[in-house]
């Protein structure tokens, strides 16, 4: 990958970005984020398993351009997942409800990790049917 | 929704900038993506304590801390970490972006509660 900024991987980056922000918050909205905190967890979740198989799956074995790259996986998919408000999620629920707000915390760790373990499985699987 | 999403647009640009510099100057460890955390953590605790009219709070707490701060990229960099083999690296940064991150949250609301 070219270390060099380019202005269309920047625009491909804002645009994604600007989507994946709005996606995030439709889900916040479906999954009343505000009580539930699950819309969090669900884009962490998801978010996790999607860049995992982008980055190992899409890159590795189709010509993709690098603007499409970091367009997807920089820009969507990093703006889809959201770390401040998981963490300002736990501050603010803690006081009230700390046995919940700990446990969706631990589960967006747990789950995130093993989401891009999938992820980069899924990729790896997706490999070898293609070559077979 | 605009307006959440020019945050999110411009936070991510923000995001990409920085990891683009962190990877010249920390190429093995993910620096980049711990700091941008603790920082969008810090700012997001300050805006939340703050309670700001809606339209801020969409396009600076949702859209810009949201879209600058990432949750898939600390996960797929830990997986790698550990797949490499790389326990304690792995595990600090686990851990480490999670502490460092609540922390700097904490600290944000006291500023917050300070202005």
């Amino acid at each position: 990958m070219g270390n060099q900024l380019k202005f269309t991987d920047l625009l491909a980056v804002f645009i994604g970005g600007f989507f994946g922000g709005i996606a995030r918050y439709e889900v916040g909205q479906l999954l009343h984020d505000g009580t539930s905190l699950l819309g969090t967890t669900t884009v962490n979740v998801v978010g996790s398993f999607l860049l995992a198989f982008i980055t190992y799956g899409v890159v590795i074995y189709l010509a993709v351009p690098n603007w499409l790259i970091v367009g997807l996986g920089t820009g969507f998919i990093g703006a889809f997942t959201t770390f401040s408000t998981l963490v300002v999620n736990l501050l603010l629920n803690v006081p009230s409800r700390p046995a919940y707000a700990i446990t969706i915390f631990v589960l967006n760790l747990t789950l995130g990790l093993l989401a891009a373990a999938s992820g980069y499985a899924a990729a790896l699987a997706l490999g070898r049917r293609r070559k077979a | 929704m605009m307006l959440i999403g020019l945050g999110a647009g411009c936070g991510a640009v923000l995001r990409y900038l920085i990891t683009v510099a962190g990877k010249r100057w920390h190429p093995t460890f993910p620096m980049a993506t711990l700091v941008i955390n603790a920082t969008g953590a810090l700012v997001a605790g300050v805006l939340v304590t703050l309670a700001l009219p809606q339209p801020w709070s969409l396009i600076l707490l949702t859209g810009f801390c949201g879209g600058y701060t990432t949750f898939s990229t600390y996960m797929t960099d830990t997986f790698v970490l550990l797949r490499d083999r790389h326990w304690i690296q792995g595990m600090l940064y686990y851990a480490g972006t999670a502490l460092v991150g609540i922390l700097a949250a904490a600290v944000g609301v006291m500023i917050g509660q300070m202005i």
